[in-house]
């Protein structure tokens, strides 16, 4: 029992947090990717992609021993490399959130809301960012857990009440384009892109919780998920219908016949669109802001919030057309996931090489 | 009159009072803190600081104590109607002005004399300081004191009328205890250990408030709850600095550590088996006299949905109600939310035949659904705020004018759709089904919330609050245990017992947040019966 207000993430709370964070991808187009790749074979790509993501979690975990990526770059580049190195991530999370804040609020604008302006949308999500912000990565680390349960709950609800949809010779040929296209799809990887983050929250973690099990278990439990959830829009959407739409999820979403009270399913993608954006967002400013306070040895993160939340939605607004913003976004995706694989592979490694 | 039509009179002057400017002064009462060996001083220490004669209900009897050969003077002090008259008669004036020539054994003093052989009293005190000997005057005691003594003597003579123990008034239940608590705290804290009946029960005194010194007893059960919450509960409340605490829902404002949040972070009950309860999971329990609602700490928003019922229901008829329970929750909450984002922008998720019946009924409304709802509510929180204050025998005129003839009306002269009244019946039923009555309060107003950010930007707006409500909650800690836990945090008590129920005998378990000291309130195998061999 603590009266204090620090508040401490369990091995649970950070793979449901994980999950979270993973999934919500799967809303956007990254389905659409891999059925674009590797076509009737997507979801054996979806595996493969988890696999490589694990192998290289793995590495990286073990290079890491027991210290967060702070104390690495530290021990490893002296107090001017962790600066630059929190640097780096800070602004990288940042921006992310501010190019995600503007895809939330667009498609939120486009399926839910088409008179309301985006500036609109964009001002509450960076209220409720800025609420996750005030709260912390230990709070919003104990949220995820109950709403990682209900989000998967309310995906696989999706995809149970589209059973009647399901063309099972929709799989073939069960190899797509090919085993070449399948290996070679390593960039479905992004997807899982923000394992990075449990080596930031290595001092926020509980006693007996371990970021080496916590990553793990979240690829696994992400990549059964993902490939399922791959595998059942193949069997809702032939190939090469299958690469058309935009938002998967929300096709499948639009196939189910409810027919009491409610038409189709739509709510339910809305529900879970609205609230994985609250939490994505949320996380990437709070680890944003938690890689700053940490490298600048910030005594209070509150004084930095507001500022943070301002640079987010100066980013978000500064794309002007949606062409603009889904390039940036394709662009900022792929360098995001470089940095997220790269950084922290890079510095635990010449941690371990000084150490020696 | 008609003189004063033509000759001048001086108007009389009109009378008029204000309130003069005065600061609060130490002046006239002398300083006195030890009872003094001279009776006069103690006489008149006594009559200033309880303004005697000036106040009415105070009582001072002077008498003559003969001890041996000496005649020392002394007097009582009591406040009428507050203390019993006959106790202090049998138990103080009489041994003390009739028997006081018994023999007195060798080397015994006064005090001891008086004390051990005169006064028959059960609950006397021996007291030297004085303040505390006639402040306890206020509550019930009465303070008697002899000349040449250094000492006083206070007794428990309370005999105030109040109210008997009866039926809980918000917590009624069909099944399990009819007793309620009420404002006596003697009679709260004897039902709580009457029902617990073990030694370990510890029911520490505390005294809230500057000048009320509101009698508390802080209730725990010493082998099971965690020292470190007993200590977080004493501190806090040792150190609250106000003049007045006269209820335990005041207090719970002080000791809470999210004043502003709409959720309480604490049970209030009437009920003693709840208490008990908690005190045997290893909560501690907060009695403060003057209130029949006992306060349980720590709390968990999951203890506010459950009922005192459910613990004697069969456990299917426990799940049913539970599930029903869940449900009304969430169409209190959200009922009128989600009317209005579907009715103003989410028309395509419903079926269209649904929407037709809708837009037909409403069609004949010149308001907006949001102004339409807004008036049913309003309409809705006035009949019961009415019948809350309307005499009974007037109740149901008023539910009668206020549920069927204003419905009626309203939907006749095209106010109100049916539909509208529908949506507000249900929110309403659906919100009485709460068992808390403080839970139910905090959604009737987040219910307005919902209801203006669904009218704001639809399913979006509703998400958007939720978000940030059940943020506030998780983030949200009563007495050290975080207020959604086991669920947010996880911990180790199983997930499925907060919304669900299982067979009694296959609890057991404390509660882990609670970090009790004795894991578990029974063995793994509680039916014993069904094992042993006979």
């Amino acid at each position: 029992m603590s009266y204090t207000n620090v508040r401490k993430i369990g091995n649970k709370e950070a793979i449901w947090f994980l999950v979270i964070l993973f999934v919500s991808k799967i809303l956007f187009a990254d389905i659409n990717r891999y059925v674009g790749q590797s076509g009737t074979a997507a979801y054996i790509q979806t595996i493969w992609c988890a696999f490589l993501a694990a192998v290289i979690f793995i590495v990286t975990a073990t290079l890491s021993g027991e210290h967060d990526i702070f104390q690495a770059s530290y021990l490893a580049l002296g107090n001017v490399g962790m600066k630059i190195v929190g640097i780096i991530i800070s602004l990288m999370l940042l921006l992310n959130a501010g190019v995600m804040m503007r895809v939330y609020a667009e498609i939120i604008s486009s399926i839910a809301l088409p008179d309301a302006s985006e500036f609109f949308i964009l001002v509450a999500l960076v209220i409720a960012a800025a609420f996750a912000a005030f709260s912390g990565i230990g709070t919003l680390g104990a949220y995820s857990f109950a709403a990682g349960i209900v989000l998967v709950a309310t995906l696989s609800a999706i995809l149970i009440l589209n059973i009647p949809n399901y063309d099972l010779s929709n799989i073939y040929p069960v190899l797509g384009n090919g085993i070449g296209s399948i290996l070679s799809g390593v960039d479905g990887l992004s997807v899982y892109a923000d394992v990075f983050l449990v080596f930031l929250m290595a001092t926020h973690f509980s006693k007996g919780t371990s970021a080496k099990k916590a990553g793990l278990r979240a690829i696994i439990i992400s990549g059964v998920v993902i490939t399922a959830t791959t595998f059942l829009y193949i069997l809702t959407v032939p190939y090469p219908a299958a690469t058309e739409f935009s938002l998967p999820i929300l096709e499948i979403a639009f196939d189910v016949n409810l027919d009491v009270i409610f038409q189709r399913a739509e709510g339910l993608f809305l529900f879970l669109w609205i609230f994985s954006g609250f939490i994505v967002i949320g996380a990437y400013i709070c680890f944003s802001i938690l890689s700053f306070e940490r490298s600048f040895n910030l005594s209070d993160r509150r004084g930095v919030i507001g500022v943070f939340l301002l640079i987010g939605l100066g980013v978000a607004m500064s794309m002007e057309s949606v062409s603009l913003q889904r390039d940036l976004y394709a662009a900022f995706y792929m360098a995001f996931t470089a940095v997220s694989y790269g950084l922290p592979l890079a510095v635990f490694g010449i941690r371990k090489l000084r150490g020696r | 009159m008609i003189r004063d039509l033509f000759l001048y009179k001086e108007p009389n002057e009109s009378y008029s009072f204000d309130i003069k400017t005065e600061r609060a002064e130490n002046g006239t009462l002398p300083s006195m803190t030890e009872v003094s060996t001279k009776i006069d001083e103690n006489l008149a220490y006594a009559k200033a600081l309880l303004s005697y004669p000036k106040n009415g209900d105070i009582v001072i009897r002077e008498f003559n104590v003969v001890v041996e050969e000496d005649t020392l003077r002394g007097f009582v002090v009591c406040a009428d109607g507050l203390s019993g008259s006959a106790m202090i008669n049998d138990n103080v004036l009489m041994p003390l002005m009739c028997l006081s020539d018994l023999e007195r054994n060798h080397g015994e003093s006064t005090e001891d004399y008086i004390c051990r052989r005169l006064i028959p009293h059960v609950r006397l005190n021996k007291k030297t300081d004085i303040n505390a000997l006639l402040e306890a005057v206020n509550f019930g005691d009465c303070a008697v004191f002899i000349d040449t003594l250094s000492v006083g003597f206070g007794m428990d003579v309370k005999a105030w009328a109040h109210r008997s123990i009866g039926e809980p008034q918000n917590e009624t239940v069909i099944q399990g205890p009819h007793e309620g608590f009420n404002e006596m705290i003697r009679n709260n804290t004897a039902l709580i250990r009457k029902t617990l009946n073990t030694s370990n029960l510890v029911m520490e005194n505390v005294t809230l408030g500057k000048t009320s010194k509101t009698y508390s007893a802080v209730c725990y059960l010493k082998n099971v709850a965690n020292s470190s919450l007993v200590d977080e509960v004493m501190y806090r409340l040792k150190n609250i600095d106000v003049e007045y605490m006269l209820s335990s829902l005041n207090l719970m404002q002080y000791i809470e550590e999210s004043t502003y949040l709409s959720i309480p972070q604490m049970v209030a009950t009437e009920r003693p088996d709840r208490v008990c309860n908690a005190l045997v999971e290893g909560r501690v329990a907060i009695v403060v006299n003057g209130s029949p609602q006992v306060l349980i700490v720590p709390t968990t928003i999951f203890d506010m949905a459950t009922s005192p019922e459910d613990m004697y229901l069969r456990f299917p008829y426990s799940l049913l109600v539970r599930i029903v329970r869940i449900a009304a929750i969430i169409l209190s909450l959200l009922a009128p939310a989600v009317f209005i984002a579907i009715m103003n922008f989410h028309q395509e998720l419903i079926l269209t035949d649904i929407l037709f019946a809708l837009s037909k009924a409403r069609s004949a409304v010149p308001f907006s659904s949001l102004v339409e709802l807004l008036l049913m509510e309003l309409s809705f929180e006035l009949i019961k705020e009415a019948g809350i204050r309307v005499p009974g025998p007037v109740g149901s005129t008023l539910g009668i004018v206020g549920g069927l003839i204003l419905g009626q009306a309203a939907v006749s002269a095209n106010i109100v759709s049916p539909i509208m009244i529908i949506v507000v019946a249900i929110t309403g039923i659906a919100s009485f089904a709460i068992p808390s009555y403080q839970l139910s309060f905090s959604f009737r107003f987040m219910r307005f919330v919902y209801t203006f950010a669904a009218a704001l930007a639809g399913f979006f707006g509703i998400f958007a609050v939720m978000f940030v409500d059940t943020l506030l909650i998780v983030n949200t800690k009563s007495f050290g245990a975080p207020y959604a836990v086991p669920l947010a945090p996880r911990t180790r008590s199983r997930i499925s017992n907060i919304f669900f129920t299982e067979p009694i005998w296959k609890g057991g378990k404390r509660p882990d947040y609670l970090e009790p000291k004795d894991d578990r309130d029974s063995p793994r195998i509680s039916r014993k019966w069904k094992y042993k061999k006979r």
